[in-house]
C-alpha cells in the first residue's frame, strides 16, 4: 500500500454566512501528481492555504506524512515545498539572499543547495540580481526554486504557471513531471486550466463553491478525454456482437441505449460501418468524436459555471 | 534531515532582511541628527561660549524623545512588521517549521538592537563633539548620570514599539504606523506641559528622562507602569494579530 502523505478530514472553512471550503477529503499518496482542478474562487487557495497551516480549519482536521497537524507541529513543513498564489520576495534582496534567508530557515546546512536549486528553476544566470528586477515569471521560477531548495518531499503550488509565457509553461510542466518521475515529489498542484492539470496530475480532485465534487485517477481522466467512433444503431447487442466476433474490438462501452462509443481502431470507420450494415444492423450514425475533460468539468459544474 | 531553525537563526536573517534597505537611513538620522544641530549650537552660537553638560545633553535628549526617536523608530518598526505583508512574503515565512510568535519576538529583538546602536551611537557621537570644543570638565559622575539615563531611553523606546507593530501587523501596512506616529508626536507636543504627561506613553520618554522646564513633581510610578501596561497590551494585540488567518 502506498503510503500517505495528505489527507484531509471534512475540510471545512468558513467565513460568516458562507462555506469557502466545504467538507472536503482529500488523499494524495506518495508519488502522485495531485491535480487540484476549479473555476477562480472555486477554494482551492484556500484549501492549500489550510494544508500550509495560513488558514485555520473551521471544522476538520488535516493530516500530512500520517500526523495531524497542528500550530505545535511545524517540523513537518521542513518536508513540504510550497508555492501558494504568487511568491513574495524581500526586494531589496538579490535571488541568492533571498534563498540563504530560506536555507537558513528550513535549516539547511549544506550552501550548495542555492545554485543547484537556481538552476533547477532556470534563473542560474539571475542568482545575483535584485528581486525588484524580476518579471513575474522569473519571479515564479525562483519561488519553485525556494520550494525546491530544502529538498521536499511533498510540493504544494497553487497555480505555478501565472504569469510565465507558453515556453515558461511547459517547461514548467517538465520540471513538475521530473521531479514527479525522477526524484518521487509528491505534488499538489492546482489552476484552473484544464489542458495544464490534464497532462500533469496522475490524480484530479474537481472543486467546485467549495464542495470536492469528484476525485479521478489518470486512468479515468485519460478515458473522459479520448478520441472515439460513436455509432447509434437499433439493436446495441447485436452491434456488440459483431464488433466483438467479426471486427475484434473489445475497447468499447455503450453508453446509454442505442449509442455505442469504440476507443480503438479509429482509422477502421468505413469498415466498421460495412460490417454493420452486411450483418443487417441499422447504423443512424457513424462519427469520429472526442471526449473532453471540459465537457466533463462542465458537466459536472453543471449551469453554476458561470455565477 | 533539516534541522530546525532556532530563535538566534530567526534574528539573524532578520537583519540579512535589512540589508540594503532605505529605511536603515533613519538610525544615523536619528542618530547624528540632533546631535549635530546642537553641537552647531554651541560651536557656532556666542551664546553659548562652553559646553556645560547638562544642558548640552538635555538639549539633544529632549529632542530625540519629543520629535526625533518616535517618528524613525515607529518607521522602523511599522516597516519591520509589515513589509512580510507588503512583499508578499508572509506567506513563505508561516509556513516554516518556526511559529509565528517566535518571528514575532525575533522581529521585536531586532528592534531593540537596532533602537540601542541608534541611541548608543547618539550618545558616543554626542560626548565626542563636545570633547572637541570649549567644555566644562566631563566629570565621571555626568557620564555615569547620562549614561543610565541613555540606557533608560532604549527601554522607554522600545516599550512603545509593540503597539506601533500591531498597527503594521493589523492593517499589512506601513501607512498606519507612520500616520500613528505623526499623531503621537503633535499629541506629545500638546500633552506634555498637562498634568496628563505621565499617562500618555508617547510623552514618558521626555518627562522620565532629564529636560528643560523640569517639572518640581514627575509621578515615575505612574510612568513606569504606563509603560509596561503599553508593552504588554501591544504585545498581546500583536500576537492576537499574527495568529489570525493570512489569506
Amino acid at each position: 500500500m502506498m503510503a500517505c502523505i495528505l489527507k484531509t478530514y471534512n475540510l471545512t472553512k468558513q467565513y460568516k454566512d458562507q462555506k469557502a471550503v466545504d467538507d472536503v477529503n482529500i488523499t494524495i499518496e506518495k508519488g502522485d501528481i495531485y491535480g487540484f482542478l476549479g473555476l477562480n474562487g472555486a477554494g482551492k487557495t484556500t484549501t492549500m492555504r489550510m494544508i500550509m497551516g495560513l488558514i485555520k480549519p473551521t471544522n476538520g482536521y488535516i493530516e500530512l506524512f500520517g500526523e495531524k497537524l497542528s500550530e505545535d507541529k511545524k517540523h513537518f513543513f521542513s518536508r513540504v515545498g510550497s508555492i501558494i498564489e504568487f511568491p513574495g520576495f524581500y526586494e531589496n534582496l538579490t535571488a541568492v539572499e533571498n534563498l540563504d534567508i530560506h536555507r537558513k530557515l528550513m535549516g539547511v546546512p549544506d550552501k550548495d543547495c542555492i545554485e543547484k536549486s537556481l538552476e533547477i528553476a532556470g534563473i542560474l544566470d539571475a542568482a545575483n540580481r535584485k528581486t525588484k528586477e524580476f518579471s513575474l515569471g522569473m519571479k515564479q521560477r525562483l519561488g519553485i526554486a525556494r520550494a525546491l531548495l530544502h529538498n521536499p518531499e511533498f510540493l504544494v503550488l497553487d497555480e505555478p504557471t501565472n504569469g510565465l509565457d507558453p515556453m515558461g509553461i511547459k517547461e514548467m510542466r517538465q520540471l513538475i513531471l521530473d521531479l514527479s518521475q525522477k526524484r518521487n515529489i509528491t505534488v499538489l498542484i492546482s489552476s484552473h486550466i484544464l489542458s495544464e492539470i490534464q497532462q500533469l496530475a496522475t490524480k484530479v480532485g474537481i472543486i467546485h463553491k467549495g464542495k470536492l465534487l469528484e476525485e479521478i485517477n489518470s486512468e479515468t481522466l485519460k478515458n473522459k478525454n479520448r478520441h472515439y467512433i460513436e455509432i447509434k444503431v437499433n439493436n446495441d447487442r447485436e452491434t456488440v456482437f459483431i464488433l466483438e466476433q467479426k471486427l475484434n474490438i473489445t475497447d468499447y462501452i455503450i453508453s446509454e441505449p442505442g449509442v455505442i462509443k469504440i476507443y480503438e481502431k479509429l482509422t477502421e470507420t468505413a469498415n466498421i460501418n460495412r460490417t454493420l450494415i452486411q450483418n443487417n444492423l441499422e447504423v443512424k450514425e457513424i462519427s469520429l468524436l472526442r471526449d473532453s475533460l471540459e465537457d466533463y468539468f462542465i458537466q459536472l459544474v453543471g449551469d453554476d459555471i458561470h455565477e | 534531515m533539516n534541522k530546525v531553525a532556532s530563535l538566534s537563526t530567526v534574528i539573524n536573517t532578520e537583519f540579512l532582511k535589512l540589508r540594503k534597505c532605505k529605511v536603515l537611513w533613519c538610525m544615523p538620522l536619528c542618530a547624528f541628527l540632533p546631535d549635530l544641530l546642537i553641537f552647531s549650537m554651541f560651536a557656532l552660537n556666542k551664546k553659548f561660549p562652553t559646553v556645560i553638560w547638562e544642558d548640552y545633553f538635555t538639549d539633544v535628549i529632549m529632542m530625540i524623545n519629543m520629535l526625533i526617536a518616535i517618528g524613525f523608530f515607529s518607521l522602523l518598526a511599522g516597516f519591520i512588521f509589515s513589509r512580510e505583508y507588503q512583499e508578499n512574503t508572509i506567506n513563505s515565512i508561516f509556513t516554516y517549521p518556526i511559529g509565528r510568535i517566535q518571528f514575532f519576538i525575533g522581529k521585536l529583538i531586532v528592534i531593540l538592537i537596532l533602537i540601542s546602536i541608534t541611541i548608543v551611537a547618539s550618545f558616543i557621537l554626542l560626548v565626542l563633539l563636545g570633547l572637541t570644543i570649549k567644555h566644562e570638565p566631563l566629570t565621571l559622575n555626568i557620564l555615569l548620570y547620562y549614561t543610565k539615563a541613555y540606557v533608560f531611553m532604549i527601554v522607554m523606546h522600545f516599550a512603545l514599539i509593540p503597539i506601533v507593530a500591531f498597527l503594521g501587523i493589523y492593517n499589512k501596512s506601513m501607512i498606519s504606523p507612520i500616520i500613528f506616529a505623526v499623531c503621537a508626536i503633535t499629541l506629545n507636543l500638546l500633552i506634555m506641559n498637562t498634568t496628563f504627561n505621565t499617562v500618555f506613553p508617547w510623552s514618558i520618554p521626555t518627562i522620565l528622562s532629564p529636560h528643560e522646564n523640569g517639572r518640581t513633581y514627575t509621578n515615575y510610578t505612574l510612568g513606569i507602569i504606563v509603560l509596561c501596561t503599553t508593552f504588554i497590551s501591544g504585545t498581546i494585540l500583536s500576537i492576537r494579530s499574527i495568529k489570525k488567518d493570512v489569506h
